[in-house]
């Protein structure tokens, strides 16, 4: 049986993917389910999808823990959750990214599985107009593992969504033929970041409280919605007359006034709306991308 | 600009507003969040003296996915259907500690809040009742015109023409096809002393109106129109602007009703297209401009039967 966990945020087909993945299984004679997880959050929000492909039936319903290959369709995700974790010695990471192999392996002190990377971004703005990830992302997942065959997912591309497949069909082509991989046999797989938790970490029924009940005034500042961005809002607060209006504006009340009366951004929260750069009647805030 | 709004900009400074912050940044709202928009400003009018019964919805999953909340003010979840109800509860609690001299006297704002389906589908009973008992407490309605946090299903509220999954828009179906109901207009007709509608694209309106009703002796009823940039299907950095353009197109308009007086809060000179409102969502994606035709033709008489009303007082 071969487990794959994809993740991405909500809003870039991370679910669609992962079906769209089993049915090609199915559709090759095999045996396979999908099946996504992701909290209340919408747009932006991390989300975690699973497929499993066998040759029998497969009798679990659980979310996969234990991942042969784990896909990530968005590079700031990394930042947000433990993608690695349970992944197993010797399996596979597949990462949108710009960087090489070698180097994300070392930024993020991997060892002990192979490592894919593609820039999908480009190729999703190239031939789909959209960062969106999912396609292209397949295409790498099919080259280290060849899960479901191309002609039967590019059948399904073209029946489910006619309008765009051809165009998905060229950035799942170009993401195959792009994407770079490299094996490191020596060193162990690291489990992230602690503080980071995934979807599936959260406390059971047996240890929360009665009722549910929250003690703690405010506590949703341990949850850092930063992660979400993908662009950024940039000052030049030299240009900046401390109108205040980004700071009122703000959904997330993610604009703080110093001493000075300026007005800073709070990276851990601010999810990159762009209402501040659109509202500031003076252009001192632009959006600029995460990666830059 | 219009009158009106440079007219707001000359009185109106923001940064001269309170700057502690009840609603804690965290939340799970999505990016360009209409709604935690709201929460936030609402709380920082009303300050630290606040309870807050809120409704299942955006707003509740958004600020309380457990073990976390947003709020720094007493909060509690109650079901879609009794809301109101429930910040009943609140309030009469409170009152007979104040009479029974267990807690000290002072003015407690009692807030009930829900979405546009927790008020105008499911929690209108409650909240009728609530309204008819004539409870001191403020009724705050977030519209953001659908049930969103289920993923876009037509409430009562949900405009005329708008796509929503349950109001598809295909050969047989144009979206949703009946009127926004006038929930404002049901409040209205229980006789309380204050009612008003809102906008968080006009923050000035917005926190008068906060204030007025929290000064209101008996129930408020506020309805804020709040855009959702995932369903209503916009980029999220334009949340602000089409809040601006609803009310400017004449779609929602600013007024209140002062012990059964109504009058224009925000009165739009140079109105415009209708068209330009509902070209800019995705959710109107599919009218066509016959379509469009009858919504602004809709608008305006309702907007010229809003004018005469308001000048008749």
């Amino acid at each position: 049986m071969i487990e794959v966990r994809m993740h991405g945020r909500g809003g870039q087909g991370v679910v669609a993917s992962a079906e769209m993945l089993a049915v090609s299984a199915i559709r090759d004679g095999k045996y396979a389910q999908a099946f996504p997880s992701f909290g209340p959050e919408r747009r932006g929000a991390p989300v975690v999808a699973f497929c499993r492909v066998d040759d029998h039936t497969i009798i679990t319903r659980e979310p996969i823990s234990v991942p042969d290959v784990v896909v990530v369709l968005d590079p700031t995700v990394l930042r947000a959750v433990q993608a690695t974790a349970g992944l197993k010695p010797g399996g596979k990471l597949v990462v949108n990214t710009c960087l090489r192999p070698e180097e994300l392996a070392r930024d993020l002190g991997v060892g002990g599985c192979t490592v894919a990377t593609v820039d999908a971004n480009r190729i999703a703005l190239q031939f789909i107009g959209q960062a969106i990830t999912n396609t292209a992302m397949l295409g790498a997942l099919l080259k280290v593992e060849p899960v479901a065959s191309l002609e039967v997912l590019y059948g399904l591309l073209r029946e489910r969504f006619p309008a765009v497949a051809d165009m998905n069909i060229q950035a799942l082509q170009a993401a195959y033929d792009e994407t770079s991989v490299a094996e490191f046999v020596m060193g162990d797989i690291v489990m992230g970041d602690k503080r980071k938790k995934l979807v599936t970490d959260l406390p059971t029924w047996r240890t929360i409280d009665h009722a549910c009940i929250v003690f703690e005034p405010g506590s949703s500042v341990q949850y850092y919605t930063g992660d979400w961005r993908s662009m950024r809002p940039d000052w030049n607060s030299e240009k900046c007359v401390k109108c205040g209006k980004c700071w009122m504006y703000c959904p997330e009340a993610a604009i703080n006034v110093d001493e000075h009366r300026d007005y800073k951004v709070d990276y851990d929260y601010c999810k990159g709306c762009g209402i501040c750069a659109e509202e500031c009647p003076y252009g001192v805030i632009v959006m600029v991308e995460e990666c830059e | 600009m219009d009158m009106e709004q440079s007219r707001q900009k000359r009185s109106f400074a923001p940064r001269a507003l309170p700057h502690e912050e009840y609603f804690a940044p965290g939340h799970r709202g999505c990016q360009g969040c209409g709604p935690a928009l709201a929460f936030r400003h609402i709380l920082k009018a009303l300050g630290p003296n606040t309870v807050v019964a809120e409704a299942t919805g955006c707003g509740e999953i958004i600020s309380s996915p457990y073990p976390q909340s947003s709020w720094r003010v007493p909060w509690i979840h109650t079901a879609f259907e009794n809301t109101a109800a429930t910040a009943a509860g609140i309030e009469v609690a409170y009152k007979v500690l104040m009479r029974k001299g267990r807690i000290p006297e002072e003015r407690i704002n009692v807030v009930a809040m829900a979405g546009d389906g927790g008020t105008g589908d499911i929690g209108l009973q409650a909240l009728s009742g609530a309204l008819e008992r004539g409870h001191d407490f403020i009724y705050v309605c977030y519209d953001n015109e659908a049930y969103m946090n289920t993923g876009m299903q037509r409430s009562g509220l949900t405009p005329f023409g708008a796509f929503t999954t349950t109001s598809p828009a295909g050969k047989v179906s144009k979206g949703q096809s009946t009127w926004k109901k006038d929930v404002p207009a049901i409040a209205a007709a229980h006789h309380i002393p204050y009612v008003a509608t809102a906008c968080i694209s006009y923050m000035s309106d917005l926190y008068r109106k906060i204030l007025r009703a929290a000064e209101a002796r008996g129930p408020a009823y506020l309805h804020v129109l709040a855009p959702c940039p995932t369903g209503w299907r916009y980029p999220s950095e334009k949340t602000i602007e089409i809040g601006r353009m609803a009310v400017r197109s004449g779609v929602f308009n600013l007024y209140e009703i002062v012990d059964g007086k109504k009058r224009l809060t925000v009165k739009v000179r140079e109105r415009l297209p209708v068209s330009e409102y509902i070209k800019a969502q995705g959710r109107f994606r599919h009218l066509t401009d016959e379509d469009i035709a009858y919504i602004q033709r809709r608008v305006y008489e309702e907007y010229e039967a809003l004018l005469a009303e308001a000048a008749q007082i």
